[in-house]
């Protein structure tokens, strides 16, 4: 059939680039995998089994528990203490409202059923109009979904691989936040505790211009990305509890006139009522931490610190005996 | 099926094999039902009505031109075969436009009628191959070329699948010889066209892609951005259609390669320009040449005896026009017109600054020329803005907002950080290294193995690592 | 009068180079200067020293210098050569 040896050749040729390409690329393929694994922000994409957990959360990072200085101050270990349930921690650093979505695709499949996701919401970004549609994680989720329908050997392959390296310096054990941690700083040069009234000229600058982008977000809630992560969640039996969660009220009153702390809170009230009004009418849970949270459980305008996530364990572990 | 997709790289190579064990007489044949089912692959399968219908009246018009003794009957087939084109290219493009007006006019009368709703009809590559088809009828109006007999050959010039879908905009006379010659195995033609296409993917899938998702973050959320970020978008927006479009332009002329094919190529270092003309001289050289040819020389002519004026007006309706073929939108009007302002006005200052650069004494200096190249690119900058926002509104906040300084001025943000900038960077730059490699310094396939191989091994590896996994069409796409 | 020793000066002119002859095989890259914007001020300048004018079609499919000479000698009525 094919007479011309150079074509057999080229043919030949090609064939011989497309298998040296094929080596780096899966060998390559597995770093992601074992990154994941280290960053206490992206477990969901390094977790492999979640049947030993019936609850779970999501979200961006105020729900991520970043601001604690170990393991046991986190969201999900001080809800373990209270309750003795594993709640799995699937909030991501920079999640969009389509990032929250595939999160929620992702584990309507792998939580037993009968389980309850917490989805995270806070009014400052959630309720922005024209919010970036992209998805920070699309890629993450691309590679899950391809590697969850990846033949029988490479799963295997990746499990043994997984084991090989457990000693390995690369490798951490989930959850030892210690080892990953570096010095975060919060907006206002926090040091993790409580912000720090005293550096006002530099923190002036940043809530000047956080205050400034919020004024232009026009308050609009995407009850359509809500109805998806409700009701992928619903298919697999599995109730979505959503969670207002608060801005810190008592740093805008300490850096805004009077007049513009009461127009910006009351925005953002406005929305999160609204909200409310809309899961009353649609007859879905939530949990309301908007006036919940005092000024010295933040770090910054958004993100908790321990005693933040103490009251956001407490308010979970409250929901989780109400519904007994 | 796009260039960029698994489907296609499975494609291409069983084509040509295919070609390849098909005796030598069928092999026109063998193109065309892969062109046909190329096209059929994108889901709508009324696109192969259209190319057929225009196809069909094109061939027919073609042949009634060379028979036709008169010129009153040959002007007549040409404006019918014109027209005819036209129609279909309208009925695809802007039917939604249209209607959508048609239902706005309706319903001030009744109040209640609703016109029923055309969902927006896909229409790529009918802008491209029409226009292929109305180059076609007037070379032969103008006896440039001989009307072609074999419809196989015929069909097969407009619906030849490596250009279908975004061009190039192919001359018969330049098209029609090469597919008709019989074909002979040629291993730098495999080897070449192999590279181009490589070349080409990479450049679509690491860098312009890439560029993409920075372009759409600020485009997407506009409100949130002021100042500094909007002036990177534009910036980065002229990179990103630069490199995307010139990357499906190397793809198309690879894979017509490997057929003996050689397409004509649509960039020539664009934003190196000196002028707009220059520009259009650079930039989507097929398109550029076709309407200079068939809008803008007949205009130009009919009107010769209104002077400069006559020439402006000429190249604001060819410009016009040009706006118009890239879509049924506010944006892509007032870009065309943008080019068409600069165009024209260029023809009443040129005198005065030629004669202000004498007595600067900047001719022919390299300061005149980078300034010249600044200002063009700015230019064309400024008019992208219109092209790539989606609404009119979008556009004239970003005029508006462009100096503005206020807010948050990082020109990074979560989704585009330092990894995304380097990727870029170095995959630019490499890129432009390889280039040089094997177009100046060394005849690549005379060089050793290891260079050979090194860069090829490099553009794949590369490619397929750092490609955006996002799966977009070219921008192109949708005209 | 033929039709080239008319049309030389016009071209001359235009051009604005004294050194220039005409000749059959002609073409606008062998003149410095010539392009579609020079090209509609020859046309100009020739039709309103012949008083002729050329129509769309014949403008349209000039390939050389010959080309345009025989059509403005037919015109003229002025012999080619």
């Amino acid at each position: 059939m094919i007479r011309e040896k150079r074509l057999t050749l080229f043919l030949g040729k090609a064939a011989l680039l497309l298998v040296l390409l094929g080596l780096p690329v899966y060998l390559l393929g597995l770093v992601p995998g074992m990154q994941s694994v280290n960053d206490p922000r992206k477990f969901l994409f390094a977790q492999k089994d979640f049947s030993s957990f019936n609850y779970a959360i999501i979200g961006d990072s105020v729900f991520c528990s970043y601001y604690v200085d170990s393991d046991k101050e986190t969201m999900w270990a001080q809800f373990e203490q209270l309750t003795g349930k594993r709640c799995f921690p699937a909030a991501l650093n920079g999640a969009t409202i389509a990032d929250m979505t595939d999160a929620a695709e992702y584990l309507a499949r792998r939580l037993p059923p009968g389980s309850t996701v917490f989805v995270g919401l806070i009014p400052s970004r959630f309720v922005g109009k024209g919010i970036v549609r992209h998805r920070n994680y699309f890629n993450d989720f691309d590679q899950l979904k391809k590697s969850s329908s990846a033949s029988f050997f490479k799963r295997t392959l990746d499990d043994f691989i997984d084991f090989a390296f457990q000693g390995f310096l690369l490798y951490r054990e989930p959850y030892s936040l210690e080892t990953f941690m570096r010095k975060k700083k919060g907006t206002f040069d926090t040091g993790y505790k409580t912000w720090d009234k005293a550096a006002w000229q530099k923190a002036n600058q940043q809530y000047r211009t956080f205050v400034e982008s919020q004024k232009k977000v026009e308050t609009y809630i995407d009850t359509v990305a809500l109805t998806d992560i409700r009701e992928s969640l619903a298919a697999r039996g599995i109730t979505a509890v959503f969670v207002l969660s608060a801005l810190n009220q008592g740093l805008i009153r300490e850096f805004s006139s009077p007049e513009e702390a009461m127009e910006f809170i009351d925005k953002f009230s406005r929305t999160k009522n609204d909200l409310v009004a809309y899961f009353d009418r649609s007859g879905v849970e939530y949990i309301d931490l908007f006036d919940r949270i005092d000024s010295d459980c933040f770090v910054d305008m958004v993100h908790l610190n321990t005693c933040g996530d103490a009251v956001m364990a407490q308010a979970f572990a409250d929901y989780v005996s109400s519904v007994k | 099926m796009f260039f960029n997709s698994f489907e296609y790289l499975f494609f291409l190579p069983l084509v040509f094999l295919l070609f390849y064990v098909t005796p030598g007489r069928f092999r026109w044949s063998l193109l065309l039902w892969a062109s046909l089912l190329f096209y059929s692959a994108l889901g709508s399968w009324y696109l192969l009505l259209v190319l057929s219908a225009v196809a069909i009246l094109t061939y027919a018009a073609g042949r009634l031109l060379g028979l036709a003794s008169t010129e009153t009957h040959k002007r007549l087939i040409l404006w019918a075969g014109i027209l005819g084109n036209v129609a279909i290219l309208v009925a695809m493009k802007y039917l939604t436009f249209l209607a959508d007006s048609a239902q706005f006019v309706v319903g001030l009368f009744s109040g209640q009628y609703e016109a029923p709703h055309l969902a927006l009809l896909v229409s790529i590559g009918v802008s491209y191959y029409v226009f292929q088809a109305i180059s076609y009828l007037n070379d032969i109006y103008l006896e440039i070329e001989q009307p072609e007999d074999h419809f196989g050959y015929f069909f097969l010039y407009l619906a030849f699948f490596p250009k279908l879908m975004q061009g190039p905009i192919e001359r018969a006379g330049d098209l029609l010889p090469q597919l008709k010659k019989p074909y002979h195995f040629d291993y730098d033609n495999m080897r070449f066209g192999a590279l181009l296409f490589a070349t080409g993917l990479f450049k679509k899938v690491v860098i312009a892609d890439r560029l993409g998702i920075y372009v759409n973050a600020v485009y997407g959320d506009l409100a949130s951005f002021s100042g500094l970020p909007l002036l990177a978008a534009t910036y980065v927006y002229a990179f990103q259609i630069y490199f995307d479009f010139s990357a499906y332009t190397d793809m198309a002329l690879g894979a017509a390669r490997l057929f003996n094919i050689r397409l004509t190529d649509n960039f020539n270092s664009p934003y190196l320009a000196t002028s707009i003309a220059d520009f259009w001289r650079r930039w989507h050289i097929t398109f550029s040449r076709w309407i200079l040819d068939y809008i803008f020389k007949p205009l130009q002519m009919r009107w010769r005896n209104a002077g400069s004026v006559g020439i402006a007006a000429a190249l604001l309706v060819t410009f016009l026009v040009s706006g118009l073929w890239h879509g049924a939108g506010w944006g892509f009007i007032i870009w065309g017109l943008l080019h068409g302002l600069f165009m024209g006005c260029s023809v009443f200052y040129k005198p005065y600054q030629k004669k202000l650069h004498g007595r600067l004494g900047l001719v022919k200096t390299t300061r005149l020329k980078v300034w010249q190249v600044f200002v063009t690119f700015n230019l064309v900058c400024f008019a992208w803005i219109f092209f790539r926002a989606d609404t009119m509104a979008d556009a004239l906040y970003v005029v508006q907002h462009l100096f503005v300084f206020s807010g948050n001025q990082n020109l990074l943000f979560s989704g585009f950080r330092e990894y995304e900038l380097a990727i870029v960077l170095i995959g630019t730059a490499s890129y432009y290294a390889c280039r040089y490699i094997y177009t100046r310094r060394v005849d690549l396939f005379e060089s050793k193995v290891w260079l050979r191989w090194g860069i090829y091994y490099y553009i794949c590896l590369i490619a397929v690592l750092f490609c955006v996994k996002r799966a977009s069409g070219f921008i192109y796409f949708g005209f | 009068m033929n039709i080239k020793e008319v049309l030389e000066p016009i071209f001359r002119q235009v051009f604005d180079d004294e050194q220039i002859k005409l000749a059959a095989e002609m073409t606008a890259d062998d003149v410095d200067g010539w392009d579609s914007l020079s090209h509609v001020n020859l046309i100009v300048a020739i039709e309103s020293k012949l008083k002729i004018r050329f129509t769309q079609k014949e403008l349209l499919t000039f390939r050389c210098v010959g080309d345009l000479m025989r059509a403005s000698a037919e015109k003229a009525g002025l012999p080619v050569a």
